[in-house]
């Protein structure tokens, strides 16, 4: 075998030294770049034809006006003005779930991922489209009671993940600690239990929480994180209120 | 293996093979030109993002990239035209639709190959797998062991296309789903290490199989400060590929990213942002009378 490779490498030197169009550098070339697809291309006129009948369909579902905004809201870390909504909103209709099915009365609080809030709400009028981009999975708000011990692990991952959209829970992030937790403004007690309102794709160990895998309960709601959004900004249009920002401090970070 | 018995091996795969085509490649002296156009994390932007969008007011849309893809096409000799995943969600389109336009309008425009993101799977792996059936391009994912999933024997683990004279090998490589999608929504899928499969692949794609240029088609990600597996380490502890295409990151390159592989040779890595907004292009040159092991590349002023 080492033999044969020697006669190859010879022969190769051999013709290296013999032929001078390998002077050729065997430098190979690329270049690289981004194209923009602006308003400056006249799209393909057969595929935009292809498209119209589904984008006619999807208007008629979509650009119906569910109601008003005060000011634009957007979803970033560690908190924002619509993750804070989207947070009170699955508290707001998780607790109504609560009291309606009787439950045992535990104190309540709500998680949402920022990530999965993909797009901004609007200023101005709030087409159903609006609310599809900002929530565009099926995600289903699910009731889960975790002891105060997993609660505090929770905080951990937030504080981990850079923030995430709360309700009912606070505290402030010190040298990457939580400090001064509250859940709905008292200290949290690590045997006692606690509702947690969130998605299934959290409570399902989503974005790596996977501290809510193994709660001490678990129920759905039957309501889509989309559905409990679109559901509350309707209420408000019909006692002609418009959505307002929330920029109560829940995740205060200090240093 | 010692390092320099592998520049040895290396040398020798350069040498012998330019022994081979010297007596006819003086004569000819014709460069081969491939030209990578590369989308990624298009999320269901089927039309340009509203006028009103801050970030991307009328920019994207799928017939306009057709039309920019047709009028490449008519110009560059061999076009070869790839997405990296995360082709469904973030529009409408995705919810009332489950993915059958966008795999259609794909098609049409003629993709020779895409892989598998996170967000294909957000309507389930049944859904996925008819829109897998439905594709007239193939899927390839070379890290998921789809075995006794919807999606098994549906997807390929590598693919040769052929544009031209060129031979153009293709690895897809996926993220891990675990903590990223709901299992329920993904069932039953292993998630192989995509160094390894990468590895191993590009070698038989190279070595074996002689492919000009070995492409990863990647949703991984470009590059992470944890130690979470990206494009950018992928590059380095490689052998074999010449091309990274990327996803995940919503990453835009201005210019593509060059990384040394574990023989000090250089990967090209690049990455269009996300929805539709840019289209990724690579044109790359090789002298006809070279057919070395892996390119060396150097940029074009």
């Amino acid at each position: 075998m080492q033999k044969h490779f020697t006669i190859i490498a010879t022969l190769a030197l051999l013709s290296f030294s013999f032929y001078s169009c390998d002077n050729i550098s065997h430098k190979q070339h690329y270049s690289g770049q981004l194209m923009s697809i602006d308003s400056t291309i006249t799209g393909n006129a057969v595929m935009q034809d292809y498209i119209k009948p589904y984008q006619l369909q999807l208007d008629s579902q979509m650009n119906r006006v569910i109601g008003v905004s005060s000011e634009t809201l957007i979803a970033k870390k560690p908190e924002s003005p619509l993750s804070n909504l989207v947070a009170d909103i699955m508290q707001d209709k998780t607790a109504e779930y609560i009291s309606k099915n009787k439950l045992e009365s535990l104190p309540l609080f709500s998680l949402v991922n920022t990530r999965g809030l993909r797009s901004d709400i609007p200023k101005g009028e709030v087409l159903l489209r609006d609310i599809y981009e900002v929530m565009p999975f099926e995600n289903q708000i699910v009731l889960v009671k975790l002891t105060g011990e997993t609660v505090l692990a929770l905080v951990d991952h937030i504080v981990k993940s850079k923030g995430d959209g709360i309700a009912g829970l606070s505290f402030t992030i010190e040298h990457g600690e939580a400090k001064n937790i509250k859940l709905n403004n008292k200290t949290i007690d690590t045997k006692a239990h606690y509702y947690l309102s969130t998605s299934d794709y959290l409570a399902n160990g989503g974005d790596n929480y996977s501290m809510l895998l193994n709660p001490i309960s678990r129920a759905n709601i039957e309501l889509k994180v989309r559905e409990a959004i679109v559901s509350h900004i309707e209420s408000l249009s019909e006692q002609n209120l418009s959505i307002e920002a929330n920029n109560n401090k829940r995740i205060t970070l200090l240093n | 293996m010692s390092h320099s018995r592998r520049n040895f091996v290396k040398t020798l795969t350069l040498a012998s093979a330019s022994a081979a085509l010297l007596p006819t490649a003086c004569s000819s002296n014709k460069d081969k030109k491939l030209t990578i156009l590369h989308t990624n994390d298009v999320h269901s932007h089927i039309d340009p993002f509203p006028a009103n969008d801050k970030k991307f007011g009328n920019k994207g849309g799928y017939a306009r990239r057709a039309a920019l893809v047709k009028k490449i096409r008519a110009t560059e000799p061999n076009v070869i035209l790839l997405d990296c995943g995360d082709i469904f969600q973030g529009t409408p389109y995705f919810n009332v639709f489950d993915g059958k336009l966008d795999i259609s309008l794909m098609s049409k425009m003629k993709y020779d190959a895409a892989t598998i993101g996170n967000h294909e799977f957000d309507s389930g792996a049944e859904n996925l797998a008819e829109r897998v059936k439905e594709a007239q391009f193939p899927f390839v994912c070379s890290n998921y062991d789809f075995t006794n999933s919807p999606l098994e024997s549906l997807t390929k683990p590598y693919e040769i296309i052929k544009k031209g004279d060129l031979k153009i090998g293709i690895i897809g490589l996926g993220i891990k789903l675990q903590g990223l999608v709901d299992p329920r929504m993904c069932g039953n899928i292993t998630y192989n290490n995509p160094i390894e499969v990468a590895n191993r692949l590009a070698k038989k794609l190279k070595v074996d199989d002689q492919c000009d240029v070995v492409i990863c088609i990647s949703h991984l990600g470009y590059k992470y400060e944890s130690d979470k597996v990206s494009d950018v380490e992928v590059a380095t502890k490689s052998e074999n590929i010449d091309v990274i295409l990327g996803g995940h990151t919503h990453t835009f390159l201005d210019e593509p990213t060059i990384v040394t592989n574990l023989n000090q040779e250089p990967v090209i890595i690049n990455q269009a942002g996300w929805g539709g907004v840019k289209l990724g292009r690579i044109d790359l040159t090789m002298h006809a009378h070279k057919k070395s092991k892996t390119l060396a590349y150097h940029k074009m002023v």
